[in-house]
């Protein structure tokens, strides 16, 4: 790039940055701040400017010059044009999520999952301007809303009827996830908060036109583990309307809907060895498509075994597992569990013309982070700098 | 023919007599039943890294599971080795001798014995022969030792090693008996002048291959009904439907 060329363009982001402070929008700056993690401090500091200015420019009532737009861009690594109001945003608070483990999750990361749905809800919505998705098929949902009152508020006897209601009263769930998105939900499997995703874990809100659900990689190492979180989300959107983030009984209340779900009671029983036959237990996971441990746990929930068998027969799949005797199969092998709606919308829509990066620069939006979230892997080799280490 | 209907071989009645047919299935449940014991010890240690736990165990287990099983078949008698710390099962005369020459799927007339080879082992197996004349092993087993007589007794053919893979997770992979030959105990090195399979032993309790049973995903995976909207219907939504 001549000093011409890079002069033209330092001219064009001039241009752009003048052009978006006409319609800023200060809570994308909030978003682009939530989706790098980072605090109003730690972006004030990189821009040179006082926490109180971020805190304002955030809150509305001032508004940054062109140049500090620029830094602010670069810091969070948005196009400038991210800051620009106009395009489709739903607000999403941390609090309105179901986040099921609150002790390792920080504010800043819970900000950063609830910014993530956020944009898979933009992606979404551009998409559904284009593709006819499946319509939202929960019982109670209706018009963006979950009417809770039209399911029992019993865990097992609303799994139960969410079976009935699809249409699955009988047998093994099997592909869940597949199941969910053909019922309209939007389920995302990507690790859109890097390394700290694991810490974020599964999570899921209702807050939005079509239910959310995410679900982390680390659990996608075990497929049964990954279906039954599926599973337990999908109890969060239909039983609690109240989020209280990592509340015991929410959270038992769900597992209690999963375990219903992937196996429900009166079927089960018949499948379920007399005693804690791990082999045999295996098998019949195998079947349903759900761990040994949650077999575990039926067997004593359905008084098959006693409390002590059942604490020694936990013990004993721990020492397995310890030894690496019972492998976990990773969801790879499973397309029924690996999202694929969005995706697939895409690919429809790219078949009547609609290119990436045109998608990417409606939505604001780098083009890796588009790719993130559409589950598309970038084939374009990485460049590296290499010799000299100067 | 054994009560499985496998066919019980010439080799086998040669050597065993009629007890053949009950004995094969005796080693194929001594050697599932030393693997169950093998991987208790293994899955207690809770050792990651290392099946350690597995392999140095099964070197005295696999004796005694022979012993269970084997020593109980008509005609058999127990033994001990003269420098040996374990029992042997003998049958009509013939020793049977456990040895565990895999982790994995290396071809048994590939396999090596740790070298060097134990005395013992040497003496039990070194330069047989596959041949008719029925010497006792009494002096080597309960007597001296003396090397005029293992030699004796080597050339004579009287043991027989029941060879066999297997691993924590896989169980009991493959189970062989015939005559073997070490045929130099500084490298291990193992000929075989008779070999037949043994057949499958019992299932592997608790760990093992994938189960064989119908999985939760098979069934048709239906794929997602998705359709290009058409303007009208855009134009018939336009209004209200996002939350700016």
């Amino acid at each position: 790039m001549t000093s011409g060329d890079r002069r033209a363009d330092r001219l064009r982001l001039a241009r752009t940055a003048a052009s978006v402070l006409s319609t800023f929008d200060p809570a994308r700056l909030t978003q682009a701040r939530h989706l790098a993690g980072l605090s109003r401090a730690a972006v004030a500091e990189t821009v040179g400017v006082p926490g109180a200015t971020l805190g304002q420019w955030e809150s509305g009532a001032t508004v940054p010059r062109p140049d500090q737009l620029e830094e602010l861009a670069l810091a969070l690594d948005v196009p400038v044009r991210f800051f620009a109001a106009g395009r489709p945003h739903a607000r999403l608070d941390a609090a309105a999520a179901h986040f099921r483990s609150l002790r390792a999750t920080s504010t800043a990361e819970r900000n950063k999952a609830a910014a993530y749905v956020e944009q898979v809800w933009e992606l979404t919505c551009a998409l559904e301007q284009r593709v006819q998705l499946p319509p939202v098929d929960l019982p109670g949902f209706a018009a963006g809303e979950l009417a809770r009152d039209r399911l029992p508020a019993d865990p097992a006897a609303a799994a139960r009827e969410l079976r009935r209601h699809w249409n699955l009263e009988s047998g093994p769930i099997p592909h869940l996830v597949r199941t969910m998105e053909n019922r309209g939900l939007i389920v995302t499997l990507t690790s859109f908060a890097g390394s700290a995703t694991a810490r974020v874990d599964a999570f899921s809100t209702a807050r939005l036109p079509r239910p959310v659900v995410v679900l982390t990689p680390d659990r996608a190492n075990d497929v049964y583990r990954h279906r039954f979180t599926a599973a337990h989300e999908l109890g969060h959107l239909l039983l609690h309307d109240n989020t209280a983030p990592a509340d015991p009984e929410q959270e038992r209340e769900a597992d209690v809907f999963a375990a219903e779900l992937l196996t429900p009671r009166d079927q089960i029983r018949a499948h379920l060895p007399g005693r804690l036959d791990l082999n045999a237990l295996r098998k019949v996971g195998a079947r349903w498509g759900v761990s040994v441990d949650s077999l575990i746990y039926r067997c004593r929930d359905l008084g098959i075994v006693s409390e002590a068998a059942y604490r020694r027969g936990y013990q004993r799949l721990r020492q397995l597992r310890v030894t690496g005797l019972f492998p976990a199969e990773p969801v790879d092998g499973y397309p029924g569990e690996v999202p694929c709606l969005l995706g697939r919308a895409f690919g429809l829509a790219e078949g009547s013309g609609l290119s990436l990066r045109e998608l990417a620069a409606e939505l604001a939006w780098p083009l890796p982070r588009l790719r993130l979230l559409l589950g598309i892997e970038d084939s374009r080799p990485e460049l590296r700098l290499v010799g000299n280490d100067w | 023919m054994d009560r499985d209907g496998h066919e019980v071989s010439r080799w086998a009645r040669e050597r065993f007599g009629a007890a053949a047919g009950q004995l094969r299935d005796a080693v194929a449940a001594a050697l599932a039943e030393a693997h169950r014991r093998a991987l208790s010890a293994h899955v207690g240690s809770e050792l990651r890294r290392t099946t350690r736990a597995y392999g140095m165990p099964m070197a005295d287990i696999q004796h005694d599971a022979m012993v269970e099983y084997a020593g109980a078949v008509d005609g058999a008698e127990v033994i001990h080795p003269i420098g040996g710390q374990y029992r042997l099962v003998r049958v009509r005369g013939v020793v049977l001798y456990p040895w565990r020459y895999a982790a994995d799927a290396t071809p048994v007339r590939e396999a090596r014995m740790a070298h060097p080879v134990s005395d013992v082992r040497r003496h039990l197996l070194g330069g047989a022969q596959p041949g008719s004349v029925q010497l006792s092993l009494d002096e080597f087993l309960e007597g001296g030792g003396d090397p005029d007589v293992l030699t004796a007794l080597a050339e004579a053919g009287q043991v027989v090693t029941v060879a066999y893979a297997s691993n924590p997770g896989a169980g009991v992979l493959r189970a062989y008996w015939g005559d073997a030959e070490l045929v130099d105990g500084q490298r291990g090195l193992v000929m075989w002048h008779y070999l037949e399979e043994l057949p499958a032993a019992a299932p592997v309790p608790e760990a093992g291959d994938p189960p064989a049973t119908t999985r939760f995903d098979a069934a048709a995976l239906e794929e997602p009904t998705l359709s290009m909207r058409r303007p009208a219907d855009l134009s018939r939504e336009a209004g209200g439907d996002d939350q700016r």
